[in-house]
């Protein structure tokens, strides 16, 4: 009886975690495209309502302002690098805090596979200097090589986007498929299902290896791709400025800023899930239930994500 | 004990989670709120300049003249790309004429001028039908938040033109850098994380129009 009031509460602990991270984001597609934009759907959010979101939004305010200043003190005093350099890492810090940002892929990729602290934190890593690299590369073809106006900026933002939200989708697709054969194994209660933990249907240990190296490849891309807006701003005003370098500087410190706090995320969701499953002590096979169901629904809530994300892009919401 | 860890985690998540907004545009906003000769609203003249950073891109790629000037057709064609999708936005204009919301017309005379590294976006935003200045109250803020819109600190941040006499207006700009003044947030802010509070509120930017 209490076994039970506790897997059922483990079980929704397990949704509240999906969907505490990975709504927001939902919420996002659905909003029109600002005419201040830079391509996307990132930035709309509504006003803070709460006393936590004020706080974190009045801080990067504070921190765009200070980057600018800073930047343009670098010529002529060189100690401005490092404060640009120190308000970059905190700046990416406390930008990742807010949705988007791989977040959502890092948590349920944690939530929908076993024993990936590490894995969770290198991916969570690998997205970040993804970010910037692509930030670096998408400013230095365009701004610098064909020296385009905003709108192809926008553009590549928006293609680049759309790409990174089939790749969610498909990255959702394909955990769910295989999180939903490992239930089924479940349900026709296979013994090597518990035995394998769930990866019975793939013959070899050597192809589950590949196999996961390419998921994990996926969730990096799915996580990474979209460059973040305030790593473009920075790179476009210190080149307006004659100091790209410091620019590129910049992002490479924000990339480490938002490493940090999404590997953060990553720890936090290993936590939840050991966490979670520590609630549902009764047998085994029960916290394998549980188990099983969360990864389901953490495999359905990224394809969902990515969905959404892609129906918002196509009615038009990111599309001008 | 360790539910209640969890728990607090849990909504250490879904808090960080709910502060999604998070503005890329910071713009330093002036107004002139417009009468007509029998002493109505007709109008608003906007004033907004862009932050450097924001500038910098909305202008990348335009030419520059011999003096470092950015090309004037370029800007212009920037002017009318803005305006012409902000009244899917509302023009970021809330407007209300003895608390009833008022609307307004396509933007006229819109154009953007260079102001040192900035730019900044000037129009008129005409009211559909003249209102009573009694009292107008006038917000401009992206209800997305992706673009901060702050009053600009100087007194003439809002001003009135052709007003009669004994209106007076006053400004109520965000308070979100004064945060740190804001004692109850550090005390409390774990109590109330996704509590509606005053603080969201001090994010308004307002001015208020009184006429006799």
């Amino acid at each position: 009886m209490a076994d039970n009031a506790r897997n059922r509460s483990a079980v929704c602990a397990l949704i509240v975690i999906s969907a505490a991270l990975i709504l927001p984001a939902i919420a996002f597609a659905q909003s029109p495209p600002n005419p201040f934009s830079l391509g996307g759907l990132e930035g709309a959010g509504g006003r803070p309502t709460s006393d936590f979101a004020a706080y974190i939004l009045s801080k990067q305010a504070e921190f765009t302002r200070a980057m600018t200043s800073a930047a343009r003190h670098i010529k002529t005093d060189s100690s401005s690098l490092w404060t640009l350099l120190g308000l970059a890492f905190a700046y990416g810090a406390f930008h990742a805090a807010g949705p988007g940002h791989g977040k959502a892929i890092v948590a349920a990729y944690i939530v929908a596979n076993e024993n990936v602290l590490k894995r969770g934190i290198a991916i969570a890593s690998l997205a970040a200097l993804l970010q910037g690299v692509v930030a670096v590369i998408l400013v230095s073809i365009l701004a610098i090589a064909l020296q385009s106006t905003r709108q192809a900026v926008t553009a590549s933002i928006n293609w680049i986007e759309t790409i990174s939200f089939a790749m969610i989708a498909l990255f959702g697709a394909w955990l769910l498929l295989r999180k939903l054969a490992a239930l089924h194994a479940l349900w026709k209660g296979e013994a090597n299902a518990l035995a394998n933990h769930g990866h019975f249907h793939i013959p070899g240990p050597e192809q589950v290896q590949k196999w996961s190296m390419r998921e994990a490849g996926t969730a990096v891309l799915a996580a990474g791709l979209r460059p973040c807006s305030g790593a473009i701003l920075i790179l476009i005003f210190t080149l307006s400025q004659s100091i790209f370098w410091a620019g590129v500087s910049a992002v490479a410190a924000m990339s480490l800023g938002i490493a940090i706090t999404t590997s953060g995320v990553a720890v936090l969701s290993v936590y939840l899930k050991t966490v979670a499953l520590r609630f549902a002590s009764g047998s085994g096979l029960t916290a394998l239930w549980i188990l099983r169901i969360g990864e389901v629904l953490a495999a359905f809530f990224v394809m969902a994500l990515g969905l959404t994300l892609l129906i918002g892009f196509w009615s038009g919401a990111g599309g001008a | 004990m360790m539910l209640r860890v969890f728990l607090l985690l849990l909504s250490l998540i879904a808090g960080i989670s709910a502060a999604s907004a998070h503005p890329h545009v910071f713009v330093g906003a002036k107004a002139e709120v417009i009468f007509d000769d029998k002493g109505n609203v007709i109008g608003v003249n906007h004033v907004w300049t862009f932050d450097e950073q924001y500038s910098a891109f909305a202008t990348m790629g335009f030419p520059k003249n011999a003096e470092g000037k950015l090309d004037p057709d370029k800007l212009a064609e920037l002017a009318k790309v803005n305006t012409e999708s902000l009244s899917d936005f509302d023009y970021f204009t809330t407007a209300k004429a003895a608390g009833k919301k008022v609307t307004f017309s396509q933007p006229q005379n819109a154009r953007m001028v260079e102001n040192g590294n900035a730019v900044t976006l000037l129009m008129t935003l005409p009211l559909k039908e003249p209102v009573s200045g009694r009292t107008f109250s006038l917000e401009v803020s992206d209800p997305s938040y992706f673009v901060a819109f702050t009053f600009d600190e100087a007194a003439d941040a809002v001003v009135m033109s052709k007003a009669p006499a004994g209106c007076t207006v006053s400004v109520r700009r965000p308070k979100g850098e004064d945060l740190s003044n804001y004692t109850k947030l550090s005390d409390q802010m774990f109590a109330q994380l996704n509590n509606k509070s005053e603080v969201a509120n001090a994010f308004a930017n307002r001015a208020l129009v009184a006429c006799p």
